[in-house]
């Protein structure tokens, strides 16, 4: 048996999970959740397909390139792959001037939007863990990360001694999650008010005289309590999930959630801990940034990284998708799809190549959701399929030539 | 073989002083002068040209995760573009961005079009070993390296609160280096950053942690005498306590003094040579600084010299980075503390000629080059990219080469400056010997680089040519060919080739019982196991890189 592999599923990386192979297929034995004891298992093979017809691989890259070639506006997306594929994806994108996007791109993007607005002060997996005396959950409950309370939250007897820890929630309650049941419900209110909320919180905290004695119904005093359990905090830790937010109200609660934390910080310690990096998101957005100078959205324009922050149309796209076997491309579009050898993410694509998982059955890296620790990923049950990476530079040897700026 | 006529060399190690020679170079290495009978395939004439052995940067965030946030924090500085090429030998030149804090493609080949051939990321955290090495593994043609950050990690302030016998933390130490292929270990701000997350927001040299007890003090000589016993050839590589503050230089001067005669390397020195006289409560301490380091054969520095201009400011100094950033240019920042173990700060920043503090900055770095009088224990750098990107070398040593220049400088920048240094009144000059020790023999040496940073028999064929140019800045900035393994990959300041640098690594040895010690305390207590910090061979081949070569752990006699 493989003791304490790394769990590629969610941006938690939980890296104490015992992995067995069966019959060629990989079985979660210890540790993990529900999500990673489906996911584990996997074919070891599936067909490689053009246009609905059996091919190998290297023939259905070479067929990939041509239509790349062919292609005005590509795009390589989904981007569900270990650190390996995501370079992959950059230098074949810089060949073909293609657009290169994340499926969390989105949450990604609002991230990145409001941490360029001010100051963000934030902390890791286990700070929290051995630290925090207070985790205040703006607007999740953490659903998209299932071990979160069991690896962060329940563990009291930390470095530092036994920790009573305060658990408040403010936002939407929608979400059910059994080992969320210990949250104090402090303020029930629809996310789209997260914004709105969080300010009031400040103008309180900062000491602002209001007029109204209510907001949305709740009595203004019931943020004041709240403000003074925030501030009586020692090492305060507020948590929160993107993509659990919607545009356009994201952006402005996040950077009043960060203007928050850096307030209380004055006095006492606070930090902030976004939620996310699920399916490779923080390691592909670790990748662009050091190799094209930010993340995804992005494209290449002439062999030459830019930001693509607005939507674009595109003819093909590259989908990418190693870890979610549902994962589905943008619709209307021709896809070639990279994928898991059980994917069945919608109606069958122009082209399907399986690919390797990596941490399942090819060995690779991740970026966990915090940002900083690197995971390596193991391959308890190795299969005869290639990596993304040995895909995408197979289509990239196979457009060698064809790009017009490659000569360039 | 490859023969390089009419070679004017500047090889401090050997003693030549710019005499026209031949050099030989065959499968990459420095060969002797083979005779008359031996076969040469290629000679290129240099036409006298001043060749160095290739530049080493001791001290260049190219690779951590800190330089990735400051790269998200500064959109304006990758709104200018490069793109991708073709490059004569076929090979592909990729596209990036950057000026500041260049994507990493972009990073190892302008270090290559100005003769450099090696840069060393010098705070890589345990937890990041893995990212930092495939950046750096992505920084194409130099050689690399990385210094693991230690001293404010939960379990070794533990062990140290405990009174572990030295043997222990030493185990410690060489278990961390061995697994996150480190080259050498650095300090910053000994135990602030951990006392930071315990609400302290500063911590002197005497003064106790919160939770431990152990002062900034302790913490420094536990891991000097660490390094030191573990024969790692560089010395522990300091950020001292107290960056940045006006009159810090006392905390400078003391940390020297803490040492109790080890050997210590005291980083971006620039920074921590500050008093507090004068009617802004802003002066220079370089004289006090440089006189000890002249007193105290045990030290060396590097400058973290200030240029003027856009730059971001990364550190693993939270304590200070937070203290900072309402100086933050663009106004964003970012703080974070890591996994029990260190912590980032990340502030961008312009340096403003016309600003009487960083004009006084600038002058301080120049000081410090001008009065510490030992070229093998100074270090040319700007803590890239603190101070300013590594790209402003040139021009820093024309500052050092031309006093008239300097002068010229001097001038321009803020009026009351001048008054408020001695910079006027300094007339040294540096040499060209002088400048290949500082920017490439001393590092070497440093470093225990034994076949780098020189060009004797034997050495790796890393070297460069320059052009000779009164204009100092035009003729550094331009090396008309640079040879990396014995390969040309530079002429006339353009790229021909972009092959893979080597990874330098150490693998000191450790008593098995620490590795169960790190793995129950990881199991137990963080979010992740301690075997997972260990970087394989392997992988670094299979991401594109090389496997790391090992250095032997042992000082130069």
């Amino acid at each position: 048996m493989n003791q304490a592999l790394t769990c590629p599923f969610c941006g938690l990386l939980c890296d104490d999970l015992g992995v067995e192979s069966r019959a060629g297929r990989a079985e979660v034995t210890a540790a993990g959740c529900a999500q990673a004891r489906a996911l584990f298992p996997v074919p070891p093979q599936a067909q490689a397909r053009i246009d609905g017809q059996a091919a190998d691989w290297r023939a259905a890259a070479k067929a990939a390139a041509e239509r790349l070639a062919a292609a005005r506006r590509p795009s390589i997306a989904g981007l569900g792959c270990d650190l390996a594929g995501v370079r992959a994806a950059l230098m074949l994108a810089e060949r073909c001037d293609a657009r290169v996007e994340h499926r969390h791109g989105a949450a990604l993007a609002q991230e990145l939007r409001a941490t360029r607005r001010g100051g963000s002060l934030r902390t890791t997996l286990s700070e929290l863990r051995n630290r925090a005396d207070c985790v205040l959950f703006a607007g999740t409950r953490a659903a998209a990360h299932p071990r979160f309370f069991e690896r962060c939250i329940e563990p009291r007897e930390g470095l530092f001694g036994a920790r009573q820890r305060r658990l408040i929630l403010i936002g939407e309650a929608a979400q059910t999650a059994p080992e969320s049941a210990a949250l104090e419900h402090a303020l029930a209110f629809p996310n789209a008010h997260l914004a709105e909320a969080v300010q009031l919180l400040r103008a309180r905290l900062a000491g602002r005289r209001l007029d109204a004695r209510h907001w949305h119904g709740i009595p203004i005093e019931r943020f004041d309590a709240l403000a003074a359990v925030l501030r009586a905090a020692h090492y305060g830790v507020a948590v929160w999930d993107a993509a659990e937010l919607k545009p356009p109200h994201a952006e402005l609660a996040l950077r009043a959630l960060y203007d928050l934390v850096a307030e209380l910080n004055r006095d006492t310690r606070w930090a902030a801990l976004p939620l996310g990096g699920n399916d490779g998101a923080a390691g592909a957005a670790a990748v662009c940034t050091w190799l094209a100078g930010r993340p995804p959205p992005l494209r290449y324009v002439h062999g030459a990284p830019q930001d693509a922050l607005n939507a674009d149309a595109t003819d093909l796209v590259i989908w990418i998708s190693a870890f979610d076997p549902q994962a589905a491309p943008p619709p209307d579009v021709p896809a070639v799809v990279l994928a898991r050898a059980d994917w069945r993410g919608g109606a069958a694509p122009a082209i399907f190549i399986p690919v390797a998982v990596p941490g399942v059955q090819r060995p690779g890296a991740l970026v966990r959701l915090d940002e900083v620790p690197c995971l390596p990923l193991a391959a308890p049950a190795p299969a005869d399929l290639p990596g993304v990476a040995d895909v995408l530079d197979a289509v990239r040897a196979g457009l060698a030539g064809r790009s017009a700026h490659a000569a360039a | 073989m490859l023969r390089l006529d009419r070679a004017r060399v500047y090889d401090p190690v050997q003693g030549w002083r710019g005499q026209s020679r031949s050099l030989f170079i065959e499968n990459g290495r420095m060969v002797a002068d083979p005779g008359p009978q031996a076969t040469v395939e290629r000679v290129i004439d240099l036409e006298d040209a001043v060749v160095m052995a290739g530049g080493i940067d001791i001290h260049s965030h190219i690779g951590s995760g800190k330089v990735n946030l400051a790269r998200t924090l500064m959109p304006h500085d990758h709104a200018r573009t490069e793109r991708a090429a073709a490059l004569e030998n076929g090979a592909w030149r990729h596209g990036g961005s950057g000026q500041a804090t260049p994507t990493s493609w972009i990073a190892g080949y302008r270090y290559a079009e100005m003769g450099y051939t090696a840069a060393f990321e010098p705070a890589m955290l345990p937890v990041n070993a893995r990212a930092t090495h495939y950046t750096l593994a992505d920084t194409p043609v130099i050689d690399k390296g990385a210094y693991v950050l230690l001293g404010n990690d939960d379990l070794f302030l533990r062990l140290l609160a405990r009174g572990a016998e030295p043997q222990r933390l030493a185990d410690y130490v060489a278990w961390m280096l061995a697994r996150t292929r480190s080259l050498a270990v650095k300090v910053v701000n000994p135990g602030g950053i951990s006392a930071f997350k315990f609400n302290q927001r500063a911590l002197d040299l005497d003064q106790a942690h919160a939770y431990y007890g152990v002062t900034p003090r302790q913490v420094l000589r536990a891991l000097a005498r660490a390094v030191h016993d573990l024969g790692v050839p560089h010395p522990l590589h300091v950020h001292t306590s107290n960056l940045g503050v006006p009159g810090n230089v006392a905390t400078t001067l003391a940390t020297m003094e803490a040492a109790e005669g080890l050997p210590l390397h005291l980083t971006h020195v620039q920074f921590h040579s500050y008093g507090k006289e004068g009617p802004r409560g802003f002066s220079s301490a370089a004289e006090a600084i440089a006189e000890a380091v002249n007193r105290q054969p045990n030290l060396s520095i590097d400058v973290g010299q200030v240029m003027f201009g856009q730059t971001a400011t990364a550190s693993g100094d939270t304590m200070a980075q937070y203290a900072n950033r309402r100086h933050a240019h663009p106004h964003a920042w970012t703080c974070i503390d890591i996994e029990c173990e260190a912590g980032c700060g990340v502030v961008p920043f312009r340096y403003r000629d016309r600003n009487f503090v960083h004009a006084l900055q600038w002058a301080i770095g120049l000081e410090l080059f001008l009065r510490v009088r030992d070229p093998w224990r100074i270090f040319l750098t700007t803590d890239h990219p603190n101070g300013a990107p590594y790209t402003v070398y040139p021009q820093l040593m024309r500052l050092l080469m031309d006093r008239g220049y300097r002068n010229r400088m001097l001038d321009a920048v803020h009026p009351e400056v001048a008054a408020h240094s001695a910079l006027r009144g300094l007339d040294r000059e540096y040499t060209l010997e002088e400048i290949a020790i500082v920017t490439r023999a001393g590092p070497a040496r440093s470093l225990g680089l034994r076949d780098r940073g020189h060009l004797a028999p034997g050495a790796v064929a890393d070297l460069v040519a320059y052009r000779d140019d009164p204009d100092r800045d035009a003729m550094f900035a331009r090396p008309s060919h640079v040879f990396k393994d014995g390969e040309l990959i530079v002429r006339d300041g353009r790229l021909l080739a972009a092959p893979q640098g080597a990874t330098l690594a150490l693998e000191p040895e450790f008593d098995a019982a620490i590795e169960a010690q790190i793995s129950e305390h990881y199991a137990r207590h963080l979010s992740l196991r301690a075997e997972h910090l260990a970087v394989g061979a392997q992988e670094l081949a299979d991401y594109g890189g090389r496997a790391p070569l090992i250095l032997p752990c042992t000082r130069h006699g």
